[in-house]
């Protein structure tokens, strides 16, 4: 391995040397082709390859396939001259054939001599153990989501069997309609006819509510997709509409002509939705029938962070107490008698992680308003 | 009397059940006045048919039950079978104890229903006979002469023509041509229906002295 011609003589020499070979980061040199120049032990550690079979690679070679193509363009950059240096998360896959997540920081050192040449210098962080924590934070998290849903819907079930309920019922008696109908000497067949049209269209509307309902149910993570908000709306109303008249609270619908897209998980959303109904239909129990108004509007409003899709669901129940609009969002916070008080803080977790704000305002007579905003997709 | 057609009045918001339930009893051979609110019900003139009143327990705004309520108010007597989404006991004890004639659960079966129906409109006919017997002897009554009346309360507690006569001052003879008119205004065949008349119309030496 030839010796770097940067490395000075002498004492600093000696205390760079020390430096570089029991620090606990990995540190490399390496060629304008990749090629290992040098690797500390840190890094050798970490890879499971001797410095001397590192002489015969290239941290390419190390790179898993998936993250080569990526690291190569940063590189391609660096030596352009186009950035002073780079930043990779990336995964290596060691000696043992083992994949680890590292923090790669590059920085170009030029060769004095002869313009165009140079070495890479890279610090080289493990953070396999950093990012597993990550992940098992955000499979609770989505898990957590998960089972409060599931137990929202558990408290809906009454409903949501009304909702089936109904068409069922309608099914039941046009079939008895029909066999009416056809028990007769001259059938009719047109009034048969009306009644198979209404039994199809009602077993469509019950197998759609069951479709909302698996949906919600559903575990799986859908990637962020394209999503009209007001179709996230009309979804949730289905699902809670028919237990919120039975609570005698009326909905009112304010949805802006053609809302933009926003990115998100429209489950997701509808459970945040779900939540901000739930709650503001709890909040008008013990009003008069008359003050039992939920109104959920949606429009677009430019914010400090851009323009956004602003959601917001405004009742005319007991408001916010004091000053305890921000407590609302702690979890384990509640007012009820029955509540875990997790809803809120889920809700605010899921908008956050959509790049999104979730608030609540006092209104100015009674009652509260919740409002999230979401980033329009770019 | 040739007896009219019933009818049968129908409130149901939910609009697909409730043309279900309209095109069954179409084809039952039942006549069929459908309402989507309790209010539109109320509002809407009834004719003077044997009819009965399915109704649905959840209906928005002026529910079911209280429906049943405002109905006593002004028509004591019309007879309701609700029909519920989910059965619910305490609601359907309160309905019944408000004289419902049955409390059905969605889905319902079609010989449950029709059963409640037919069951429903035998009580309201026969609830509407009365009602126009009723009438009808109030008419007759209407027709005597105030001693006559004070004789016929007198009568059918069994008080003889004599002991009538005593306590007027009048002659025996009088008192039985006077018993003879309230018989023969009355329509009364014999004694013992001029009793169960007096009884149907509450008839009694207190409120005739």
């Amino acid at each position: 391995m030839t010796q770097p011609t940067f490395e000075q003589s002498g004492a600093a020499a000696g205390r760079w040397q020390a430096f570089f070979e029991n620090t606990s980061v990995g540190i490399v040199i390496t060629n304008q082709d990749g090629r290992f120049v040098r690797a500390n032990a840190a890094y050798q550690h970490m890879l499971g390859y001797s410095e001397r079979e590192l002489a015969h690679m290239s941290y390419i070679d190390l790179t898993v396939e998936a993250d080569r193509k990526g690291n190569l363009l940063l590189a391609d950059e660096l030596a352009a001259g186009l950035r002073q240096s780079m930043q990779i998360q990336k995964r290596y896959r060691r000696k043992d054939g083992q994949i680890i997540w590292v923090n790669v920081s590059g920085n170009i050192i030029p060769l004095g001599t002869s313009p165009g040449s140079y070495y890479l210098a890279a610090v080289v962080q493990d953070v396999t153990e950093r990012k597993r924590a990550e992940d098992a934070l955000r499979e609770a998290q989505l898990e957590l989501a998960h089972v409060t849903r599931v137990t929202t819907l558990g408290e809906l079930a009454a409903s949501i069997a009304h909702e089936v309920n109904q068409p069922l019922g309608a099914i039941i008696a046009d079939a008895s309609a029909c066999l009416n109908w056809l028990a007769a000497e001259q059938p009719n067949l047109d009034q048969v006819r009306d009644s198979l049209r209404a039994i199809v269209s009602d077993g469509e509307r019950a197998a759609k509510v069951l479709t909302r309902i698996r949906a919600l149910l559903s575990r799986s993570r859908v990637a962020h997709q394209a999503c009209d908000v007001a179709c996230v709306i009309r979804d949730v109303l289905a699902v809670v509409g028919s237990d919120l008249a039975r609570q005698s609270v009326s909905i009112h619908t304010e949805l802006a002509q053609g809302l933009p897209v926003v990115m998100a998980d429209p489950i997701q959303l509808q459970q945040v939705l779900l939540n901000l109904l739930l709650n503001a239909a709890e909040a008008s129990k013990q009003l008069p029938t008359d003050r039992r108004r939920v109104r959920v509007a949606a429009g677009v409003e430019h914010l400090v962070d851009g323009p956004c899709v602003v959601v917001a669901v405004q009742d005319a129940g007991v408001g916010l107490s004091g000053n305890d609009s921000e407590r609302l969002f702690e979890p384990f916070y509640t007012t009820k008698v029955n509540g875990l008080g997790m809803g809120l803080s889920i809700s605010r977790s899921i908008i956050e992680s959509h790049g999104g704000r979730l608030w609540a305002t006092a209104n100015a007579d009674h009652g509260a308003t919740f409002h999230f905003a979401l980033p329009l997709a770019r | 009397m040739s007896s009219p057609e019933p009818l049968i009045f129908l409130v149901d918001d939910d609009d697909s059940f409730r043309e279900a339930l309209r095109r069954l009893l179409t084809s039952a051979g039942l006549r069929v006045e459908a309402f989507t609110t309790a209010q539109a019900f109320l509002d809407a003139k009834r004719p003077e048919v044997p009819s009965c009143l399915v109704l649905d327990v959840d209906l928005p705004g002026l529910g079911g039950l209280d429906l049943q309520r405002e109905l006593r108010a002004v028509d004591a007597t019309l007879p309701i079978i609700f029909l519920t989404g989910h059965g619910d006991i305490p609601m359907s004890v309160r309905a019944m104890k408000a004289g419902a004639v049955e409390f059905l659960t969605k889905p319902v079966r079609q010989e449950d229903l029709l059963g409640a129906i037919t069951q429903a409109i035998e009580r309201d006919r026969v609830e509407r006979e009365q009602r126009a017997e009723l009438a009808q002897l109030r008419g007759r009554y209407a027709l005597l002469t105030a001693r006559e009346r004070e004789v016929m309360a007198r009568i059918v507690v069994g008080l003889l023509n004599k002991q009538i006569a005593a306590e007027f001052g009048t002659l025996e003879s009088t008192v039985k041509e006077q018993r003879a008119r309230v018989m023969k205004k009355m329509q009364a065949d014999s004694f013992a229906q001029l009793v169960r008349i007096a009884a149907r119309l509450e008839i009694s030496r207190k409120t005739q002295p």
